[in-house]
């Protein structure tokens, strides 16, 4: 009886490993094969044919690609500041006052983050032919690109600084009235200080979510306006008939970007709540 | 002494359904270490917060050295507070903490610098300026909390459970602290504990709460030896409680019937006979004797008996409806079973004037 328990519960470790290997295999295989292919020197994307630096070396020297990284680039800043700001502020709002329909406000926040995306792309679609351009007149293609993205930051920037908010000592705020600060040097002395390592890892997601925002880029560019961001010029890429090779550097790249951005957030968070 | 720091008239304060704060009426004098003492849930912290400014009174009014506060906000009332969990900013190292108050005001940076030394010398923390208040001890971070109330001057502290949070070797060692840093200093304190041991010990007065209404308001010894309501005498130390009717009164004495037992006692508050009347006596005011001795007031079986090493407690029946407890430090070879007299002095049997709570 013993000895058949042991063989089992060695059997059922085993297969939690083998599991654990198979469940990660199938996740990063993928992106495996794509940074390997990015060392190819074939003139085909999906065809390998010995390792070469010459698609990177490509990549650095296409203008398209240098301009629709550019685009990305100011996209992702002017979005990711903007985001920051309204979302910080929506947080301290929502956690700081008492006001009426408090609980449906809170919802309309949070809704951005679960609704499909692609829904919000093609109802800011409509809002920009049917209300901004009517009113405005014609509007350049990286505005309504900058504010669909503002759209969907937003809610995540509320979200971690809103948590954030939550954990912090109410005395903290009081005490730095009570030594005599007024509300807005309580702000600025005590709570935006508290609440910075939670805003950067805000506007860090912000910037990595605009970088390889697809939908929302696509529907926002209101079709054929030429403007690409990085997202756009890599599916724009896909439809010919010859992949070329740059795309899987790009991605890459884009990945190695990502990570970097994601590592830095985890890094300031850590800090956070060393200093707690 | 005579000076007024802190008033409060008919201060109420409700939280949803709950009357947290009833009709509060208060003088806190100029210089005095004064304690609200109540249990957990008895509306002193709150009554705490109203002077700070954090809560607005629903009714009532409040004013702080002589002149109406109810509305001023916060920043700009001359009080300090020291909050239970010390509140330190954690961003800030112990100088800066403790400079916030002043660089406020805007003084000159060698001024701040000057005050914030002093401030920290004061609280014995000297050299340890440059820390994050997570580098200190609990005892430290209690200091810094301190310094930085105190180095405002502000004319009254308020202190909130400042010593909830630390064990009971260092809370001693800080109420020692807290007594020399007010003598020193010269202004108001407003303790506010659950603790009646540490009221009794460090105030120069204190009120008791309970369910938001200040019971009795006097010096320790007011309070501990003359309880104005059951409720004092139960919470301030220990009473034996002893229900019974007012028999005969001449002058300030007066006859006590308790069940099938009698005792004399002295009474300021004016009794009738017939009066139903509830006596407090303290159980470290009762002394045992051999029960045959003749100054024995009543005698009674020892039903039990907890030896602690510094007092010995005793269970005594005095009569099928009374049990008497006893404190006793005396080593005195009593055991359980055996029969015992009781005395005391006439002034320690006390009559409660008021019956409620």
């Amino acid at each position: 009886m013993g000895r058949l328990r042991r063989g089992l519960d060695a059997l059922i470790g085993s297969m939690l490993v083998l599991d654990t290997v198979l469940v990660y295999i199938f996740l990063y295989l993928p992106i495996g094969v794509l940074i390997l292919y990015s060392f190819s020197a074939s003139r085909y994307a999906l065809v390998w044919g010995g390792f070469s630096l010459e698609a990177y070396r490509r990549l650095f020297t296409d203008r398209d690609v240098a301009l629709a990284l550019l685009n990305s680039v100011i996209v992702a800043s002017a979005s990711t500041a903007l985001a920051t700001l309204l979302g910080t502020m929506l947080a301290l709002a929502l956690e700081r006052t008492r006001i009426r329909f408090q609980q449906g406000i809170e919802v309309l926040a949070y809704l951005p983050i679960v609704i499909p995306e692609i829904v919000m792309a093609v109802g800011l679609l409509l809002f920009f032919a049917q209300v901004l351009r009517p009113v405005f007149g014609a509007v350049s293609p990286m505005l309504t690109v900058l504010i669909g993205h503002v759209t969907f930051s937003v809610s995540y920037v509320m979200v971690v600084v809103r948590a954030r908010l939550r954990d912090l000592d109410r005395s903290l705020e009081e005490a730095a009235l009570d030594l005599g600060a007024t509300p807005w040097q309580v702000l600025r002395k005590v709570t935006l200080p508290l609440l910075t390592p939670a805003i950067m890892s805000g506007a860090l997601l912000a910037f990595t979510l605009s970088l390889d925002d697809f939908y929302v880029t696509y529907f926002s560019t209101t079709g054929g306006s030429g403007f690409k961001t990085l997202p756009l010029y890599l599916y724009a890429l896909q439809w010919r008939a010859a992949v070329p090779p740059h795309v899987n550097a790009l991605a890459s790249l884009m990945l190695l970007a990502s990570l970097a951005l994601i590592a830095l957030a985890l890094l300031m968070q850590r800090k956070a709540q060393l200093s707690r | 002494m005579d000076e007024v720091s802190i008033e409060l008239r008919e201060i109420s304060k409700r939280f949803g359904q709950t009357l947290v704060v009833d009709r509060l009426t208060l003088q806190i004098y100029k210089g005095e270490f004064f304690s609200l003492l109540g249990p957990s849930g008895c509306g002193k912290t709150t009554t705490l917060r109203i002077i700070a400014g954090f809560e607005r009174p629903d009714s009532g009014e409040l004013f702080i050295n002589g002149s109406r506060a109810t509305h001023i906000p916060p920043q700009e009332r001359d009080v300090n507070l020291v909050f239970q969990s010390y509140a330190l900013f954690p961003h800030l190292t112990v100088e800066q903490n403790v400079a916030f108050g002043l660089e406020i005001q805007k003084l000159p940076r060698a001024q701040i610098r000057e005050r914030v030394g002093k401030a920290l010398e004061l609280v014995r923390l000297s050299g340890l300026g440059a820390r994050f208040p997570h580098q200190l001890s609990g005892g430290q971070q209690q200091r810094v909390a301190l310094a930085r109330a105190l180095v405002t001057e502000p004319s009254v502290l308020l202190l909130d459970e400042p010593l909830g949070a630390l064990d009971l070797k260092l809370r001693q060692e800080m109420q020692l602290e807290l007594k020399r840093l007010q003598r020193e200093l010269k202004i108001t304190f407003l303790y506010v504990t659950h603790d009646q041991e540490e009221a009794l010990q460090m105030s120069d007065r204190l009120a008791v709460m309970h369910q938001g209404r200040v019971l009795q308001v006097g010096t320790p010894p007011e309070i501990y030896e003359r309880p104005a309501t059951r409720f004092v005498a139960d919470f301030i130390g220990e009473s034996n409680l002893l229900e019974g009717h007012v028999v005969r009164t001449v002058g300030q004495r007066a006859l006590v019937q308790i069940g099938s037992l009698q005792a004399n006692v002295l009474s300021d508050i004016p009794l009738q006979p017939h009066q139903r009347v509830t006596l407090a006596l303290r159980p470290e005011r009762i002394h045992l004797c051999p029960p045959t001795e003749s100054n024995g007031i009543w005698t009674g079986l020892v039903e039990a008996l907890f030896y602690s090493g510094k007092e010995t407690r005793y269970r005594v029946r005095v009569s099928p409806e009374v049990t008497l407890t006893v404190i006793s430090s005396a080593v005195n070879g009593i055991s359980v079973g055996e029969r015992v007299g009781l005395t005391w002095d006439l002034q320690s049997l006390r009559p409660i004037p008021e019956r409620l709570p």
